[in-house]
């Protein structure tokens, strides 16, 4: 297996995929708390509009993927917040939006929406080294963010009210959470692509939170078993031929059918449960 | 009033409208430190409304709320203030223990990027026994029931030792025992200076400590004074309780009519 380190291309993919592993879980555990699991999905559709531009304009599509997907979740969090828009009817007019938009610029870029295809499903092992530049500095920031302001984030998350009364400016926080959401996906774009990019977010947290029964574990195991997915997922795909990104999830959804039953079983016995 | 005695809280005049429709009009009220100030009224009165803009969590149309005496826009010393929101549990989308809700109580008090200490855990532990829930802290909120989820944001309330404390219904599906418990802990509270604010429909044990009324109807203050001046022809449309309790407590020395009912 150490033979796999001796490609460059191999070693970088490795070290993305570790990095897509960690950040992924630790922004979608606060969605998840927000029940807004699939807003990884939402943002990941408006990603693709913004491939799509650096497609035309001949900027590198990771840059503007990153500021496109930030606009379109801030426009999603005010729309929530301001309208009264509900969760679900805000995402799917990113879905739509996101979508279409994507297909229409590659269209007037003169490319095929195949060209697409590469963000849509990932393409791992064609990481460059600036590419890698950029991932690792976006998911060290996600990651400082998300893991030093946990106490902030967690109260937001758990009851908004009560954490405006606390002197959080939660609105803020709200923002800031959709803002590393957005981030998030952009980075885990060239690991699993943008279809697949939420199913990292949030399977790894709903694997983790069958076996446990308090936040702070729950956040860190749901990194434990993002990033163990995530490079298994890439081991497994370059031994197997598999395409990364699915193989990746498929990890990931194994992780859990077998967290699942055993995460029932503690719970009937009660005190077995990890706190 | 002599305004120079130092008010917890205070509304003076506050309209609030929610969705375009005036619902709180005219409202004055005033908690002083030490003093525990009853919020009664019908369901859909505004008492919430009320609680909420006095939080800064609706905008007052006109009118101006004062928290220790500073306008709620120039406010920032939200550590001083206890809140527990009417609320029907404490769970969310991801597990949280019972100490960890808790504890988030104390946020106010803490730094940026300043994680939970030992002393914030500690404060965590004593105010769960004061509700008595100390041998769950390390239960999943979501495995309590809904009286003890609401003793939990109780201790959520308690646990930065606030010096103004606003509990919209704190007691909604709390048992009469840990009721009385909690009537033991405000009267501590009270007697070393704590205002409260408190929102319910039937006192039970808490009515002794009682210092003042206000009852709103339909969005304005109907009375405000002491718990004995209660009007009592009130009891049909103040406070008609859907369950129909067959017996409800009554605070002592009310008449066995009125909104206690
Ligand atoms: N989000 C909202 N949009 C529009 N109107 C609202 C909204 N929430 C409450 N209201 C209205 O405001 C009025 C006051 O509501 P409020 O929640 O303050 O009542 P309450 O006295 O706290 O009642 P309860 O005893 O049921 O808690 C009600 O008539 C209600 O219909
Ligand atoms: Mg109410």
């Amino acid at each position: 297996m150490l033979q796999l380190l001796d490609y460059d291309f191999m070693r970088r993919a490795l070290l993305a995929a570790f990095l897509t592993g960690l950040a992924a879980p630790s922004i979608g555990t606060y969605l998840v708390q927000r029940r807004l699991a699939l807003l990884g999905d939402g943002i990941g559709h408006i990603a693709l509009t913004g491939v799509a531009l650096g497609l035309l304009t001949g900027r590198a599509p990771l840059l503007t993927a990153v500021l496109v997907a930030v606009v379109g979740a801030l426009v999603i969090e005010l729309l929530r917040t301001y309208t009264g828009t509900s969760g679900d009817v805000a995402l799917a007019l990113l879905f739509y939006g996101g979508i279409a938009g994507g297909v229409l610029l590659v269209g007037l870029a003169g490319e095929s929406a195949a060209s697409l295809n590469a963000y849509l499903f990932g393409a791992i092992t064609t990481v460059s080294a600036g590419d890698l530049q950029i991932v690792a500095g976006l998911a060290g920031v996600v990651l400082l963010l998300a893991v030093g302001l946990w106490p902030q984030l967690f109260a937001v998350c758990q009851d908004e009210e009560h954490a405006r009364v606390s002197g959080v400016p939660a609105r803020a926080y709200g923002l800031l959470i959709a803002v590393l959401a957005a981030v998030t996906v952009t980075v885990s774009m060239r690991t699993v692509g943008l279809l697949l990019v939420s199913a990292l977010m949030v399977v790894p947290v709903a694997t983790a939170q069958q076996l446990t029964r308090s936040f702070r574990t729950t956040f860190g195991l749901a990194m434990v078993l993002g990033v163990a997915a995530s490079l298994a997922g890439v081991v497994t795909s370059f031994a197997a031929n598999t395409a990364p990104g699915p193989t990746i999830v498929l990890i990931a959804l194994a992780g859990f059918a077998v967290a699942a039953p055993v995460g029932a079983l503690l719970t009937r016995n009660h005190e077995g449960a990890v706190p | 009033m002599p305004m120079s005695l130092p008010t917890a809280l205070r509304a003076d005049d506050i309209d609030v409208s929610l969705a375009g429709r005036p619902v709180v009009r005219g409202v004055e009220l005033t908690v002083r430190p030490g003093e525990f100030v009853t919020l009664l009224g019908a369901n859909g009165s505004g008492k919430s409304t009320v609680v909420r803009a006095c939080v800064g969590l609706l905008p007052c149309e006109s009118g101006s709320v004062h928290l220790f005496d500073t306008t709620l826009d120039r406010y920032d010393r939200w550590d001083r203030i206890g809140f527990v929101p009417q609320r029907s549990g404490a769970a969310s989308g991801v597990p949280a223990t019972v100490s960890e809700v808790v504890v988030s109580g104390r946020l106010g008090r803490r730094r940026l990027f300043g994680w939970p200490t030992g002393s914030d855990r500690r404060a965590a532990g004593e105010r769960l026994a004061q509700v008595g829930l100390a041998d769950r802290a390390t239960a999943a909120v979501s495995q309590l029931s809904g009286g003890q989820q609401q003793r939990v944001l109780i201790a959520r309330a308690l646990v930065g030792d606030p010096d103004l404390l606003v509990m919209d219904e704190p007691v909604a599906g709390v048992d009469a025992g840990s009721q009385a418990a909690l009537a033991e802990v405000f009267a501590g509270l009270v007697a070393d200076g704590t205002a409260v604010l408190l929102v319910a429909h039937e006192l039970g044990p808490l009515a002794s400590l009682v210092d003042r009324v206000v009852l709103l109807r339909e969005g304005r203050v109907a009375y405000a004074g002491a718990p004995t001046g209660l009007p009592a022809a009130d009891a049909g449309d103040s406070d008609h309780h859907p369950h129909g309790d067959p017996a409800p407590v009554r605070p002592r020395g009310l008449p066995s009519q009125g909104p206690w009912r």
